[in-house]
């Protein structure tokens, strides 16, 4: 008898709090404060540009080696490498730790020593800041260090022994360059696993270890030019597509952003990963739109992609419309409503490419507003 | 059967615990929200007593003991329109007061009461709009509170008693309204935050005649202000500060009769001239004047066990949406459990019927009250030992 009780009293609890949990209008129109329903527009750009630009591609947590019809990657490595007892080593190895596995041919040529090249800035077309290779791609030699194909977890690669001299007093680090046979990109670990080299003397079992100070890849395109009416957003060779809509002209002032999504759809897809991502930068220019337009360090939203899957980027820019719309109608407004630069996040990782489409329905921007509320009095 | 209330009283803390949320009656947004017209479980017990309670600042007409009390509501809303249903409930404190004996028969007391409750909670229908399934949600919290200073004069070998009262009034309302999107749930959420300050006075009166105990008391609001603010992703969009507010005058008259063996009768009236309401020196129109009639009576069992039953009816300041005006009717019980060497726990029950011509609301509300009474005896110092 007395667990019944405690049971019904229990069920009672229950009921009570579930009965408590409930969502319906009970109430709602008392509040008689003249609520109106939200408003959902759709926009459309009235400004669009798109551009493709060598990046430097150094602070890449993974470095991309190989080609296909539209790319070529390479990557350089400098090593600090020891000059004494150079006559003494009996056997040096280049140690990558592949990170996604591919088998793809490469070549390991010394870089031209007078090129110093940096990995904070190195490009397809230049070495550093400003100082472009003599040879688009790198300067290096002839001289080939290894071949080999890069096919393992790690993959150990023995240089020549003879060659030791000049890797350490006539390069400046080493370019590993895919073969012409080549048609697919792996994916090598630069700052997880750093690429090494390693020293063995005569005479001795003790291994002398050597990670890379620099790294990069460097990245071009080939057989791939944008048309004046694509807009597309890449990684690696970077593309960047600036949008601009009529936000101030179609928001009321004060209005609160309760839903604003930016639409990508996507007409053509490359990438050597599965997922990507998609980010949004504010941009800080009023005037139109070019390659030196600038915008915002930061990326302010992004969303996932999956490819093979999804055929609609969807962002949330919420914020960024709210931004806007903060201070539309008066004279302090900041830098706001000059547009968002979409590209891919980060643009230094991996590589790929997507095309968005412009045909019906195409880019847009969905915003859903409501009025500030009304207090009591 | 320890362990058996252990697990009753164990089960009902959790109860209550479990009610921390928001919303105490479906018609508090409006206006200055629901009004709170007596503050304790002897009050409340009685059908809700206004003048022969601790509202009035002559009350008691016997003062010889220093009294503390302290009283925690906890509401239980069932709120009911056009064939749907929602529960609210709230459980939060309601009042803390004192008094105090002073020589020459006078007496001081203190109080910090709720006078308007702000608190709501309510959820719009889920509305299509432009493909898109949307809703708001409203929460507010925080009402007008009093802090009074109170004094007193007992006469006649405590036959009469008058006192005055000053209450500074401060009130604040924090109204949340979340805006939700389904498509990707996007919540919005603006503010709306409400000021209030103004004074009140007010004088009362109690005396006993034959069998009779007879209470009156009155309040004069002075002018008031009222700041408001909407709040809109951390920028004021629209504010406006200083609206004068001015608060009607209110009186109340109770009336008790003892001649019955054991048995006390109340009856209790309360009127406020809401219609005399102005903000910014413009006349509220929708307000009507409040009225509330009680009735009680009080059955002792044994000596300081009393049983209190009382009805009551109520007529709000506002009205519905659609004009009709709110109506309130209620039965009231309780009692009060003595607590040697400390006070008295007095408690009671309200079943209440609150309703427009579409809202109506079931509430059950529970009042604690936790009484503190000690007598300042003279100690009287013996030698010789």
């Amino acid at each position: 008898m007395k667990k019944n009780r405690i049971i019904q009293m229990i069920i009672c609890i229950i009921s009570f709090v579930l009965l408590s949990c409930d969502k319906t209008p009970v109430g709602y129109n008392e509040l008689e404060r003249d609520i109106s329903e939200a408003t959902f527009i759709e926009l459309r750009t009235n400004e669009r540009y798109c551009y493709g630009k060598y990046i430097p591609l150094g602070v890449a947590s993974n470095m991309v080696l190989g080609k296909n019809d539209n790319y070529e990657a390479r990557i350089l490595m400098q090593f600090p490498l020891g000059d004494s007892l150079l006559d003494s080593v009996q056997t040096v190895k280049l140690i990558l730790y592949p990170k996604v596995h591919k088998d793809i041919g490469f070549k390991i040529h010394p870089v031209i020593k007078s090129s110093e090249w940096r990995q904070s800035f190195a490009t397809w077309i230049r070495m550093d800041e400003n100082v472009p290779w003599l040879t688009d791609g790198g300067d290096y030699y002839p001289t080939v260090l290894a071949e080999t194909t890069l096919t393992q977890d790690s993959i150990v690669i023995e240089l020549p022994r003879n060659k030791l001299d000049t890797l350490v007093n006539h390069a400046n680090g080493i370019i590993l360059i895919p073969d012409n046979t080549v048609s697919d990109f792996a994916l090598i670990h630069s700052r997880e696993k750093v690429p090494k080299i390693t020293y063995q003397y005569y005479n001795s079992t003790a291994i002398y270890t050597f990670s890379a100070s620099e790294r990069c890849h460097i990245l071009d395109t080939t057989n791939l030019d944008l048309g004046m009416f694509d807009y597309w957003v890449g990684s690696g060779f970077t593309y960047r597509t600036l949008l601009r809509f009529p936000v101030k002209e179609s928001l009321p002032a004060n209005v609160t952003i309760a839903y604003a999504e930016l639409l990508l759809p996507v007409a053509h897809e490359f990438s050597i990963l599965d997922t990507m991502q998609v980010g949004v930068k504010k941009i800080l220019d009023s005037l139109p739109f070019g390659m030196s337009t600038r915008f915002a360090d930061y990326f302010w939203a992004r969303a996932d992609y999956v490819l093979r899957t999804d055929s609609l980027i969807v962002i949330d820019v919420r914020n960024i419309v709210q931004f806007w719309n903060k201070f539309n109608g008066t004279q302090n407004r900041p830098d706001s409503c000059y547009g968002i630069l979409v590209s891919n996040y980060p643009e230094e990782y991996g590589l790929s490419r997507l095309q968005l489409k412009t045909s019906a329905p195409g880019i847009r921007l969905k915003i859903g507003y409501i009025n500030p509320p009304k207090g009591r009095f | 059967m320890k362990i058996q209330r252990l697990i009753r009283f164990s089960l009902i803390s959790v109860f209550i615990s479990m009610s921390f949320i928001f919303g105490q009656s479906f018609f508090s947004m409006k206006g200055f929200g629901e009004e709170i017209l007596f503050t304790d479980g002897y009050a409340a017990g009685l059908g809700g007593l206004t003048s022969l309670s601790n509202e009035n600042p002559a009350f008691p007409l016997i003062l010889n003991k220093t009294e503390f009390r302290a009283t925690v509501l906890g509401n239980f809303v069932y709120g009911q329109q056009a064939g749907q249903a929602r529960m609210a409930q709230s459980i939060r404190p309601l009042t803390v007061n004192g008094k105090f004996p002073l020589p020459y028969k006078f007496s001081f007391g203190f109080r910090l009461s709720e006078l308007f409750n702000q608190n709501f909670d309510v959820y719009s229908d889920s509305i299509q709009v432009a493909n898109y399934w949307t809703r708001r949600h409203i929460i507010g919290k925080g009402g007008i509170y009093g802090l009074s200073a109170q004094v007193g004069k007992h006469l006649f070998d405590d036959k009469l008693s008058f006192g005055f009262e000053y209450t500074k009034i401060i009130g604040q309302e924090l109204e949340q309204w979340n805006f939700e999107v389904f498509q990707g749930s996007y919540l919005t959420s603006d503010t709306v935050e409400i000021l209030y300050s103004a004074h009140r006075l007010g004088a009362g009166l109690v005396t006993h005649l034959s069998y009779f105990t007879i209470g009156l008391r009155f309040e004069d609001f002075l002018p008031g202000t009222i700041d408001q603010k909407v709040i809109s992703h951390n920028s004021i969009v629209d504010s406006a500060s200083g609206i004068k507010l001015n608060l009607p005058n209110s009186i109340g008259l109770g009336l008790s009769f003892d001649k019955i063996t054991q048995t006390i009768l109340y009856a209790d009236l309360f009127y406020r001239n809401w219609s005399t309401t102005t903000l910014n020196d413009t006349v509220i129109t929708q307000y009507v004047n409040s009225m509330k009639i009680s009735l009680g009576a009080e059955y002792y069992l044994k000596e300081n066990l009393p049983l209190r039953l009382g009805i009551r009816y109520y007529q709000s300041y506002l009205a519905d949406i659609t004009g009709k005006n709110i109506t309130e009717y209620a039965f009231t019980m309780g009692s009060r459990i003595p607590i040697v060497n400390f006070g008295g726990f007095d408690y009671s029950l309200e079943l209440i019927q609150r309703q427009g011509r579409e809202l109506k609301e079931t509430i059950a509300r529970l009042n604690f009250s936790l009484a503190y009474e000690e007598a300042w005896k003279k100690r009287t110092r013996r030698w010789g030992y």
